[in-house]
């Protein structure tokens, strides 16, 4: 008895022919997954709230006979009758318009090519743009330094084809940590992040990492151990010793 | 000025008001619009105050108003209670109009309008095409007061729709009245005006916010920025009914930065109106309160869009966002908040004041009441004109608007601002209104309406609105950062002459496909004057690809200038006025054009009075 669910609260939903359950406000795309089928993101991920830029992941929406295009990532399922479609004619028209165009914009991206040639592009029509150029402005960056980091540390600058991802003015940042999430996060890999002799570069600034009393290794900018401590409210010295050999001595 | 504390209060100011003003008082009206003003329209107001001080015998009114609409004509000068128009009125011509005019009684002919069809000079200002042909229920009012006074609007029963719906209307009837009425939204969508309050006022969350959309961006479009300037009150008025309505006390208006005179006028309107007691605590005795903050946008065209105008009032990036749960049930700091533009406001007051069934009489079965327009382009009658739903194009175009100056012929007509469509001639018995603009390919908008004539490059007028639309693109989406930029080199390239075969196919191709998958409605609509071109011009797509040719002449790769020997007589003119010296020729003798140094200006086309330029 305890483990019955209320499905009286849970909506049903078609997505591809396959029938599921999902309670209210669950995205398509969250939807899609747990029966397995898959739609291809970029500006998606878990830790940030959905921001719907790339669009690779528009889906077709049938409710009754009307048909409208939406984002899977962000398009929370609030009623019955809907039915999704992920792979009709319209929904790979978008799909492959989106793709061709970043693949203009960054040629030499893999994640991109890959992606074009799962929806069945090889190249793209239009004139291709710098082969350096890597980023493809889903703003994942930007979101995860913001609402997970907390540091607004970049941003965007300027707008429509001169849109842009930095720090302000595209100066050095002094709200940036080094913590190197936005390049972890970041689908192409466009955000350069080195580390050379205890120092991480990022963004223009030298970080210096902190060295672990027990195995010497450098372990993370010291800028962020502090920030975090500080934010979290932590005691001071609860990052003395690195992740690893916190653990051992745990 | 007493703060006003009852309804009654309010009737009995409004009373004193009116007996104030006789029946014989001649008002001088000058048009104080920003199109007006460039013409000098504060000189002649300035001289006839001069003038009326010098005339102690007669008791003139002096009144510096909001734009009357007919800017092709100003300064305008209207003299009531005879409705006396006077068109492009001097300063010089200020002493005559008080001497001849207002004393005398005698008609200054050279400053009455003339019609250019019969060529006869007509005396009064509503008997004239232009504002004969319309109906001005919205901007009509704008001749009448000054903006800056609210007495002046209390005057024209002001602020009796509020009192009106205070007094005996529960906030679901006002909203069951603009039902009736039929309103849709004038800000671009047409979205029904009242099932947007009745959204709101039942979507959880509180405060509920309500805005003024004055962010009016579309080129050569001013009609909110005009009846912001002449009537903010309509609009303030139009605004707390609705926060009344929704059960909102708290609202904003968002207004750009770049209309210094609506926003210095709504302001004045907001400090008179706290003053009376039409906004604040306990609104006219009734318990209802109410107050309005106000929001400057910083140029980015795409703040008009209503969650990247929300997302700007927060302080955030002015980008849209995904509107799946609508700005009605999370908006402004995620409270529900309902948008509606200027001219949508404004209506709000009349319906109220003489009802739904009144009102929608006005109109067509599905847009009810009227729409202005600002007419602009290649038109005689430029300026703003409101005419009821469903009137023709052509009777917008040619009764009203006067006609193609320079005998040129008509073209297409451009509606809805830059992601609007173009319509040609064989549409311009289309009746106007929200769906039958949307069904030919177009779209109402804001009501910008461009005309253009044969002398127009439709491919170059696609290229203009889509280069427009990528600068003023935020960028956050993919289809409209890239698109459009992508479908603009296309465009670029056909006007120089290397358009490919296969481009319109493509373009339509990328049309469909950015329509689909855009994040917002201006990137969504961005297509449209490319797919509206091509629908009803592709024949000059084809001559550009096909045959290297621009029909217009405009496209200048595309185009050779040259002299007829036969035709020229050798007169100098245009070797006179080429500037970069292309032309030789000895007087009296056929001159030469050098395709070398020729820079394709067409000054020799337009200055030859023997027609003897060719342009191929």
């Amino acid at each position: 008895m305890s483990h019955q669910v209320n499905t009286a609260s849970e909506i049903k939903v078609l997505i591809d022919g396959q029938e599921t359950r999902v309670k209210p406000e669950t995205t398509i795309l969250r939807a899609a997954r747990t029966l397995g089928i898959s739609i291809p993101t970029l500006c998606h991920h878990p830790a940030v709230e959905p921001y719907g830029a790339c669009r690779v992941c528009t889906v077709e929406l049938k409710r009754g006979k009307r048909s409208r295009m939406v984002t899977a990532c962000n398009y929370p399922l609030r009623e019955e009758g809907l039915e999704i479609l992920t792979q009709s004619e319209r929904a790979l028209r978008a799909r492959r318009l989106v793709l061709e165009l970043l693949m203009a914009r960054c040629p030499e991206v893999k994640v991109i090519r890959d992606m074009a040639r799962e929806a069945g592009l090889e190249k793209s029509r239009y004139p291709q743009g710098d082969t350096k150029e890597r980023c493809i402005l889903c703003g994942l960056c930007v979101n995860i330094c913001n609402q997970v980091v907390g540091a607004n540390a970049i941003g965007f600058s300027s707008r429509g084809p001169d849109r842009k991802v930095g720090t302000p003015f595209l100066e050095n940042s002094m709200d940036c940590i080094g913590c190197g999430a936005c390049s972890f996060a970041c689908p192409t890999q466009c955000i350069k992040m080195t580390e050379e002799n205890g120092v991480r570069k990022i963004w223009g600034r030298d970080f210096k990492l902190a060295v672990c009393p027990v195995c010497g290794n450098y372990y993370a900018p010291i800028e962020q151990l502090e920030k975090i401590q500080k934010q979290v409210n932590l005691p001071p010295d609860h990052f003395k010793v690195c992740f690893t050999c916190r653990g051992l001595k745990l | 000025m007493k703060k006003l504390n009852n309804f009654q209060e309010l009737e009995q100011y409004r009373q004193q008001l009116k007996k104030q003003v006789a029946a014989d008082q001649v008002v001088i009206s000058v048009c104080g619009g920003s199109g007006c003003l460039a013409f000098g329209g504060e000189k002649v107001a300035a001289a006839l105050e001069k003038e009326i001080k010098k005339a102690a015998s007669v008791k003139v009114q002096l009144k510096l108003t909001g734009c009357h609409g007919f800017c092709e004509k100003g300064p305008l000068v209207v003299i009531r209670p005879q409705g006396i128009l006077y068109t492009k009125v001097k300063p010089e011509d200020a002493a005559e109009i008080i001497s001849e005019t207002v004393v005398n009684q005698r008609i200054i002919d050279r400053l009455l309008y003339k019609d250019p069809v019969s060529k006869q000079k007509i005396t009064k200002e509503d008997e004239i095409p232009f504002y004969k042909n319309q109906k001005r229920i919205i901007f009509g009012s704008n001749g009448f007061i000054d903006p800056t006074s609210i007495d002046d609007y209390i005057g024209i029963d002001g602020y009796a729709a509020l009192a009106k719906a205070l007094k005996g209307m529960k906030p679901e009837q006002v909203i069951s009245e603009v039902e009736k009425a039929g309103l849709r939204g004038r800000g671009g969508g047409g979205f029904p005006t009242a099932l947007k309050w009745k959204t709101c006022r039942n979507a959880p969350g509180e405060p509920k916010y309500v805005i003024i959309n004055a962010d009016e961006g579309d080129p050569g479009a001013y009609m909110d920025r005009s009846v912001l300037e002449g009537n903010p009150h309509s609009v303030l008025e139009g605004l707390i009914i609705g926060a009344y309505a929704i059960g909102s006390s708290h609202g904003f208006i968002y207004i750009r930065h770049e209309y210094p005179l609506a926003l210095k006028n709504f302001q004045t309107a907001l400090a008179k109106a706290r003053e009376y007691g039409f906004l604040g605590k306990n609104i006219l005795g009734s318990g209802f309160d109410f107050d309005v903050q106000v929001n400057q946008g910083g140029g980015a065209f795409v703040c008009g869009e209503s969650s990247a105008l929300m997302a700007s009032i927060e302080g955030k990036l002015g980008e849209p966002r995904a509107k799946y749960v609508h700005t009605v049930e999370r908006g402004i700091w995620d409270k529900p908040s309902n948008l509606n533009n200027v001219e949508t406001w404004a209506n709000v007051p009349i319906i109220i004041n003489k009802g739904a069934d009144w009102y929608a009489r006005i109109g067509t079965d599905r847009s009810k009441g009227t729409k202005i327009f600002s007419l602009v382009g290649k038109i005689n009658n430029t300026g703003l004109v409101e005419v009821p739903m469903g009137v023709t194009l052509k009777h917008i175009v040619f009764d009203i608007g006067g006609g193609i100056p320079n005998k040129k012929k008509f073209k297409a007509v451009q509606t809805g601002g830059p992601s609007g469509g173009c319509l040609p001639e064989s549409l311009l018995d289309l009746q106007v209104d929200f769906d039958r603009l949307t069904d030919a390919g177009s779209m109402m908008g804001s009501g910008g309406m461009i005309v253009m004539d044969e002398d127009t490059c439709m491919v170059d007028v696609a290229r203009y609105f889509l280069n427009f639309l990528k600068d003023e693109s935020c960028g956050k989406c993919t289809p409209c950062r890239e698109g459009i930029r992508q479908m603009l080199a296309i465009l670029n390239r056909i006007t120089e002459g290397k358009g490919l075969e296969g481009d319109v196919e493509q373009l339509q191709e990328m049309s469909g496909g950015i329509m689909d998958a855009a994040l917002c409605a201006l990137g969504g609509t961005s297509p449209n004057p490319v797919m509206s071109t091509i629908k009803y011009f592709r024949n000059e797509y084809d001559a550009h690809i096909r045959d290297h040719k621009c029909p217009a002449g405009v496209c200048k790769a595309l185009v050779t200038y040259s002299i007829d020997p036969q035709k020229c007589i050798g007169c100098g003119v245009c070797l006179k006025n080429c500037s970069s010296g292309a032309i030789k020729g000895a007087k009296k003798k056929p001159h030469k054009i050098d395709p070398k140094k020729c820079i394709k200006c067409g000054i020799c086309y337009e200055v030859c009075k023997f027609g003897s330029v060719k342009r191929s």
